[in-house]
């Protein structure tokens, strides 16, 4: 009876397998499951799937090892997708048949491309889907949509600040930097609801604070939503339809600044304003506060030019009038000088030194003229006055 | 115009503050203003202007309780 051992078939298999597929790459669209990244011993394993409706049509084992760690990260970065459960990737793989382990996949590669071009189409969908379902709140406008959210006005001054974002995280603290070292002294009250910002629950967390948000809406300016950029980062979390038709309807002008250059995101479309980073976003805020300062200083100085090109006028107004009343008191006084001079003249002519001028005489008794004859008695002592001199004079009878 | 006592203007909001400013610069440059209540006009302007720079100076924080009945 001839047998081979264990060792010999599977090394036959092994061989056999080598001849086929050794030192070549093959590209496959597969599902992932069942995956499990060791960040500190840099290898991962996984499940690639391909499945029928639900039924699971073929299925192997794969892994990541070390000397191609790198690729997930560099995934990640370039997608903004976490390399997790259920994606359909296009993978660049080799085949390895291990004696002992089997056969699995080693993964060389992974298409970026498809994926953001599977996530586009995804977001595309979901974009479709909240203009279809909830046309009051999610518009369609020469190809860009936007939401009730974004005609949501912007209080002049923004300082009630609903923040939305991961305790302790790079994300918060730059944008709490940001707002507490404004150059012009702005202060702000800023209220956390914490979240978690990417995993499986995350859309669900951050849904849950912006329901808790809604509720206080009198309180709040704006709600801002942010979170720090990195390779790490999943930011599919922020393409969620029930998440954003939330947002859509918030009250409240939202804010994102969720740290991503890759490309928009859903959130980031229905947000009131979308800025790149945590803290460009709360740039924004202080520039946008500081362009109300700049409008109050701005009254305050026309206010101080309004008032003294009021006070020149009136001034200019009181000089006119002043000057009007010297010109009228000048001809008041030199019309009554005249009239003075005119009776100074006529009443002149009648003095009585003029009249003795004249050839006239006049008879003064006790220094008083006398004008009537019954004025005058025997022996009363006069005087008559002469144009050319004066004569004593007795009433003789 | 109406005068705003301080009291009023402290309650006043961003938007109203700078509206109320908007009046009174109108006014002032229309000449719509009294010489003799041109003083009290601009000690309001002041008072809303000052009214303005300790609100973004200080802003109200939220309280404690508030935040507890939160759930925060």
């Amino acid at each position: 009876m001839s047998f081979l051992r264990l060792s010999e078939f599977v090394g036959k298999i092994k061989d056999t397998i080598d001849a086929e597929y050794y030192g070549e790459t093959f590209k496959i669209l597969a599902e992932t499951t069942d995956i499990k990244i060791y960040y500190q011993k840099t290898y991962a394993f996984l499940k690639l799937i391909e499945k029928r409706g639900n039924e699971i049509i073929a299925e192997i084992s794969a892994s990541i090892w070390s000397n191609h760690f790198s690729i997930i990260s560099k995934f990640q970065k370039e997608t903004g997708q976490t390399l997790d459960q259920n994606l359909e990737l296009l993978l660049e793989v080799e085949v390895q048949f291990h004696t002992r382990y089997g056969l699995r996949l080693s993964i060389v590669g992974i298409d970026s491309a498809f994926t953001l071009g599977k996530l586009e189409q995804q977001k595309d969908a979901t974009l479709k889907l909240l203009l279809q379902k909830n046309p009051g709140f999610v518009f369609l406008k020469e190809g860009i949509y936007s939401s009730k959210n974004a005609l949501t006005l912007i209080p002049e001054v923004v300082q009630n600040i609903a923040l939305i974002c991961a305790a302790g995280s790079d994300g918060r603290r730059d944008f709490v930097h940001e707002l507490e070292s404004n150059p012009w002294g702005m202060d702000y009250n800023i209220v956390e609801f914490n979240t978690q910002v990417q995993g499986e629950y995350a859309a669900k967390k951050m849904l849950e604070q912006l329901l808790k948000i809604e509720k206080h809406s009198d309180f709040f300016d704006c709600v801002c939503i942010v979170r720090g950029g990195g390779s790490n980062t999943d930011f599919t979390l922020f393409d969620d339809y029930e998440l954003n038709l939330q947002l859509a309807k918030t009250g409240i002008p939202v804010f994102t600044g969720i740290g991503h250059e890759r490309n928009v995101s859903i959130a980031d479309l229905m947000a009131s304003q979308y800025l790149k980073t945590p803290t460009k976003c709360a740039a924004f805020i202080n520039e946008h506060n500081a362009l109300y300062l700049s409008e109050i200083i701005n009254i305050q100085n026309q206010m101080a030019l309004a008032v003294e090109d009021l006070l020149y006028e009136e001034r200019n107004g009181l000089e006119q009038y002043a000057g009007k009343v010297l010109l009228a008191l000048d001809y008041y006084f030199k019309r009554e000088k005249t009239e003075l001079e005119y009776l100074h003249d006529k009443f002149g002519l009648m003095h009585p030194g003029n009249v003795v001028k004249r050839g006239f005489s006049l008879v003064r008794k006790n220094n008083k003229i006398v004008s009537k004859k019954a004025d005058l008695k025997k022996d009363d002592k006069v005087l008559i006055e002469l144009m050319d001199g004066i004569v004593n004079a007795t009433i003789t009878e | 115009m109406k005068k705003q006592t301080k009291k009023d203007i402290s309650a006043l909001g961003y938007s109203e503050i700078k509206e109320r400013l908007n009046t009174i610069m109108d006014n002032l440059e229309k000449g719509n203003v009294e010489m003799e209540s041109l003083e009290e006009l601009l000690e309001e302007a002041n008072q809303l202007i000052q009214a303005c720079f300790t609100k973004i100076a200080k802003a109200e924080k939220i309280s404690k309780k508030w935040l507890d009945q939160m759930g925060e």
